[in-house]
């Protein structure tokens, strides 16, 4: 998880060359209050026990999260997944890559 | 809960009852039922609808945690079922969702009931459909029909039954709705031959498909209308109140404090009652009665100016304030408000290394540590819930609330200017609960770093909807699971204490009572830290109880000072004509008094709490840290504190 953390610089910069190859992705948790997304993927950094829980949630590619509150000082953040409403914090959120709709 | 059930009612007879009684102890049952479901799904209702009173925990062999089983009969039937820890998917990440697996896997339960939100569908599919390709009998109790439709979703249920090729009973177990067609499902399932077979190679298929299938499912069976549109949505609006950036602080404070304010208050009315019946009343009629049967002048003394009066105490102080304290916090918990809290506050404790679920461990700890330790279950990660295990004892307990006010009003309060007293007084013991939270925040970032080092967990937090609680429920769990249980811990340890204090107070040793030897032992330590050798030997002997340190402190004191008050037995520090004086007298300063309200926060948690830690963690280890780490912090600070003070002052 730390790795995760630590790679995540990294994953942005990924992420800015998935969106010149065309698709608007950007990572969970830069999305905007009550913004709606399509997940992509789960980053493949993302492994064994923090990936089956994301896939168990149901953050699992094709569904569409909206975004919710954010709790305060860098806490986690809210999101609206098949009707129900879910906090990851803000490094795991990271690890998902959504397009915007 | 059988009672306003009228099925359960005109099927128990007395035979029945009988022997349902001894399937739930003897183990005996004709059919073992598994009830799974996703957490927040209003599993734990629909299993105590189907049971009422008859549950019990159950140890299951190989199981961390212990299981809530029940019977229920139909059909001139008994059924056990047992309540499996809720679940998002079998495929097991954490020790709760291993043990449902393993349950399932082991125990083989002949039916396992499938309990499904229906505000939620999709998500919840997912387990029913791996269940279901283990097992051939399953039925899905789709939960919450009544607060789908209030949100305009309407499940065909008839078509969901057939898509999935399961039993359906659409149920909302609050109202009880659902709850004997699932138990007329459960024993027509249990004798039908399985028509189809499980697939016999166990393993579960791929998550991703699962979940296409289940977005199939969903689209064939659910219907989404549009809510009448409410002039005022007071869900959202208290979701906002009790979530946003500006409010959710403020709003925490108040509610904590309202709390702890009502359980204070309202406790004193019901304690002193209780007080007056079993001290005053009982305790001088048991003497008389002793005398009268002849008991030598020893023996009275132990059993009942020593293990009564201290059991009778402890029940006066403590049933009364758990008693409001805990069907208030589950007041809490049952209309979603803990989980915004956790939500608020891990941005916070995430920076100590803890989860942001330890605030519901710690404003639990301030009713009682032991509960808020056997809360820490809500935690999933074992190093996070271990981290708020060993530091729940800086979270100030019901039992240690008195004392400060008692100190503060007595020592504090005539220090401040004219009129002040009682601000000052009510401001030194709220420093003292603030310090607690500042020093548990500390302990965690420093255990995250030292005996606990280890990865941050996978953080998930999943936010139920605000929901009106269900006020009979709420006192049967709050009494039931936390009050009983916590007061039946302190009394049965309150018992070898009340000896040993009468023990230590009236055998002599020499001339002198044992007391005097002890405390004369303790008295250096006590001297350097602030305190007196009386103070350290009350702490040492009156481990079970925080409740139970004053009064054997005032005992002592009254024993060892010579007084004109008759000592040997707890002392009511309400009795006392001049409480300052007396305390002064044997030698007490202000320093004394700030160096044991230090010392109140942080020391050796009771012994109950010690007991419940080693049973949560199963490790003598961990017990032995949670005891030593917050009694170094306390020997630490009131020794600096003491030597500070004599430097300045």
């Amino acid at each position: 998880m730390m790795h995760c953390i630590r790679e995540r610089l990294n994953y942005r910069v990924a992420d800015g060359i998935a969106s010149g190859a065309g698709i608007a992705a950007e990572s969970l948790d830069a999305l905007r209050p009550g913004e709606r997304a399509r997940i992509l993927e789960i980053a493949p950094h993302c492994r064994g026990f923090e990936r089956r829980r994301l896939t168990d949630l149901g953050l699992v590619p094709g569904s569409v999260v909206e975004r919710a509150e954010r709790a305060p000082f860098g806490g986690p953040v809210a999101f609206r997944l098949r009707g129900v409403t879910m906090a990851l914090r803000p490094a795991t959120a990271s690890m998902v890559t959504v397009e915007t709709l | 809960m059988s009672a306003h059930d009228p099925s359960a009612c005109s099927t128990c007879a007395l035979g029945e009852a009988i022997r349902e009684k001894t399937a739930l102890f003897a183990g005996t049952c004709d059919c073992l039922v598994a009830l799974v479901g996703n957490p927040n799904t209003g599993k734990s209702t629909v299993f105590n609808r189907l049971t009422g009173l008859r549950q019990h925990t159950g140890n299951w062999p190989g199981k961390t945690t212990e299981l809530a089983e029940g019977v229920f009969s139909e059909g001139g039937r008994i059924f056990k079922i047992v309540d499996l820890p809720g679940t998002y998917s079998l495929e097991a990440a954490d020790n709760d969702e291993q043990v449902t697996a393993n349950f399932l896997k082991k125990a083989a339960p002949e039916v396992t009931v499938v309990v499904a939100d229906a505000t939620a569908l999709e998500r919840n599919l997912l387990l029913c459909l791996q269940v279901a390709a283990l097992h051939p009998k399953v039925i899905v109790a789709v939960n919450l029909i009544d607060e789908a439709e209030g949100r305009g979703i309407a499940v065909d249920v008839a078509k969901l039954s057939a898509e999935l090729g399961l039993p359906v009973v659409p149920m909302a177990a609050r109202r009880g709705q659902g709850v004997a067609d699932l138990r007329r499902k459960i024993a027509e399932l249990s004798l039908a031959v399985p028509l189809r077979l499980a697939p016999g190679n166990g393993k579960l298929p791929d998550s991703e498909d699962l979940y296409r299938r289940a977005g199939g499912i969903v689209k064939a069976c659910v219907t989404l209308r549009e809510p009448p549109e409410p002039s005022f949505d007071w869900r959202a609006a208290l979701d906002w109140l009790l979530t946003s950036r500006w409010t959710a602080f403020p709003v925490m404070g108040a509610v904590f404090a309202l709390v702890l304010w009502i359980t204070i208050l309202g406790a004193n009315v019901p304690s002193n009652l209780l007080y007056g019946a079993l001290v005053e009343k009982l305790h001088p009629f048991l003497k008389v009665l002793a005398e009268g049967i002849g008991l030598p002048w020893w023996l009275s003394g132990v059993l009942v100016d020593g293990m009564y009066l201290a059991g009778a105490w402890v029940v006066c102080v403590m049933l009364p304030p758990m008693a409001i304290f805990f069907p208030l916090f589950t007041l809490l918990e049952d209309l979603g408000y803990l989980p915004r809290v956790a939500f608020n506050m891990d941005g916070l404790l995430s920076r100590a290394g803890a989860h942001g679920k330890q605030a519901l461990t710690m404003a639990i700890g301030y009713g009682c540590n032991a509960a808020g330790v056997v809360a820490a279950r809500i935690i999933e990660s074992p190093r996070e819930r271990l981290v708020a295990i060993l530091t729940n004892n800086f979270a100030l307990c019901n039992g240690r609330w008195p004392t400060l006010i008692l100190l503060s009003t007595l020592f504090v309060a005539p220090m401040a200017p004219a009129g002040l007293g009682t601000v000052f007084a009510m401001g030194a013991v709220l420093a003292v609960a603030v310090l607690g939270v500042a020093l548990s925040l500390a302990a965690a970032w420093i255990l995250s770093r030292t005996l606990l080092k280890g990865e941050p967990c996978a953080f998930h937090l999943e936010i139920p909807p605000i929901r009106r609680p269900c006020l009979w429920q709420v006192l049967y769990t709050s009494l039931i699971d936390r009050t009983v249980f916590v007061l039946w811990r302190a009394v049965v340890f309150a018992f070898p204490a009340g000896a040993l204090i009468w023990c230590v107070a009236n055998i002599s040793a020499g001339a002198l009572p044992l007391a005097w030897w002890l405390s004369e032992l303790l008295s250096p330590l006590g001297w350097l830290m602030g305190l007196n050798g009386v103070i350290l030997l009350a702490y040492v002997v009156a481990i079970p109880a925080n409740e139970l340190v004053v009064p054997t402190i005032l005992m002592l004191t009254v024993t060892l000072g010579g007084q004109a008050v008759p000592g040997g037995t707890l002392f009511d520090p309400g009795k006392a004509a001049d409480l300052k004086g007396l305390l002064s007298g044997a030698g007490w300063t202000s320093l004394t008094a700030f160096s044991l309200m230090l010392f109140c926060l942080c020391h050796n948690p009771c012994s109950t709490t010690i007991l419940t830690i080693y049973k949560e963690t199963k490790s003598v280890r961990w017990a032995f840290w949670a005891t030593a780490m917050p009694l170094a912090t306390g020997l630490v600070l009131c020794t600096l504190f003491a030597a500070l003070w004599r430097l300045f002052a």
